[in-house]
């Protein structure tokens, strides 16, 4: 309940007001700790709706957002996605990439870094929480 | 037991962007836009409430009243040529009432929201109404910025602080230039003669910017204000700081000159 509470009020703060990634780093982490595929859904859904919040090319997102965890979950056959160090890669280069795609910031490096944060202490919530370590 | 990978569904969802991807160019996506506006709407403005909490009165009323001298020295400017090249009244531009569209501000994109200089804002004002492309999005007299991205019920325009504007501009006293923004809410007026005289202070105003269709800045537009000044060996440029802070702005204008 108050993950669905923080994925919204992310959602709507990355559609409304921020540039940083909030979303992609939300649910990069839950792909990795659940490895659920309802989240390539709920990452569909997430990425149509912040493309029409934000003006940018509907369905943009969604394919970006859809094919980074599909190469996450193909890179933890041979490798643990569950490390610090994944999360650290995964979050700066993902959301490098989802910037360069949809962002006109001047800051984009800034701004991977930002969300690189956020994605370490999300992870180290869910180790505190739900001890996935 | 490792899982198999969601291959099929991946494909499935790539193939649904695609399809929404399609629809959102064909405008079949309005019916969305519409309903997420309230949410965006509602979301912007507490944001908005809470991040003008920590600004005074006072200085909000200093700021409109240096808006207001400033409109004012633009206008004598105005006049004064007017009066000395004789022109006539087709050459006049000021801007009519009936050239504006009001919009409401749905959301202003910055990398830390209040905090961190914005870089784009969305309006609900799209192609339904009319809104093009490059079209000049105004406050009062002052310039602040072009229609980058035009859906149905929305449009995206990006402050000339925006490391992606550019647009032709001239100071008060007439020498011509480029606004090229610089991220981070910097701006600069690049590409002035050195034989052309600039000084700190100037206010920068848009320039001659509309292409064959009729979309573009009315000139004379407050831009920003001249705070220091660089040298090279062409060329000469400028560092402007806007007079209006854009991320109060709850209600803007398109200008819509054709």
């Amino acid at each position: 309940m108050i993950l669905a509470l923080v994925f919204l009020f992310a959602l709507v703060i990355e559609g409304t007001l921020s540039l940083i990634p909030l979303v992609f780093v939300i649910l990069l982490n839950l792909l990795i700790i659940k490895r659920d595929n309802s989240i390539f859904y709920i990452a569909f859904l997430a990425g149509i709706v912040l493309d029409l919040l934000s003006v940018r090319p509907v369905g943009l997102t969604s394919a970006y957002l859809v094919t980074f965890f599909l190469a996450v979950l193909l890179y933890e056959r041979k490798f643990e996605i569950k490390s610090f160090f994944f999360i650290t890669l995964a979050s700066f280069f993902g959301s490098l990439g989802l910037l360069f795609l949809t962002s006109f910031s001047s800051v984009i490096i800034l701004q991977a870094i930002v969300a690189t944060c956020i994605s370490l202490i999300v992870f180290k919530f869910y180790e505190s929480r739900l001890g996935v370590l | 037991m490792r899982r198999q990978t969601p291959t099929f569904l991946f494909l499935f969802l790539i193939f649904f962007s695609a399809t929404f991807y399609l629809l959102g160019n064909a405008g079949s996506l309005g019916f969305l836009e519409k309903g997420l506006q309230p949410v965006q709407k509602s979301t912007f403005g507490f944001f908005n409430f809470f991040g003008g909490v920590g600004k005074s009165e006072e200085l909000s009323r200093l700021k409109e009243e240096n808006l207001n001298l400033s409109k004012k020295i633009v206008d004598q400017k105005k006049l004064e040529s007017d009066i000395a090249a004789f022109r006539n009244q087709f050459e006049t531009e000021t801007i009519r009432t009936s050239d504006l569209l009001p919009s409401e501000v749905l959301g202003i994109k910055g990398f830390v929201p209040n905090i961190t200089p914005p870089e784009y804002l969305v309006i609900d004002k799209g192609s339904a109404d009319n809104v093009r492309k490059e079209d000049a999005v105004v406050f009062k007299d002052n310039y602040v910025g072009k229609v980058e991205r035009v859906s149905i019920f929305q449009s995206k325009v990006l402050f000339p602080t925006n490391s992606a504007f550019s647009t032709s501009a001239k100071t008060q006293t007439g020498v011509l230039g480029v606004i090229k923004g610089q991220g981070g809410g910097e701006m600069i007026l690049d590409n002035v003669l050195l034989s052309e005289k600039i000084s700190v202070g100037d206010l920068v105003l848009t320039g001659p910017d509309t292409d064959l269709n009729g979309s573009g800045a009315s000139p004379n537009l407050i831009i920003g204000k001249i705070v220091s000044i660089e040298k090279s060996e062409l060329f000469q440029k400028a560092r402007i700081k806007s007079l209006i802070d854009y991320s109060t702005l709850s209600r803007v204008f398109v200008f819509r000159g054709r």
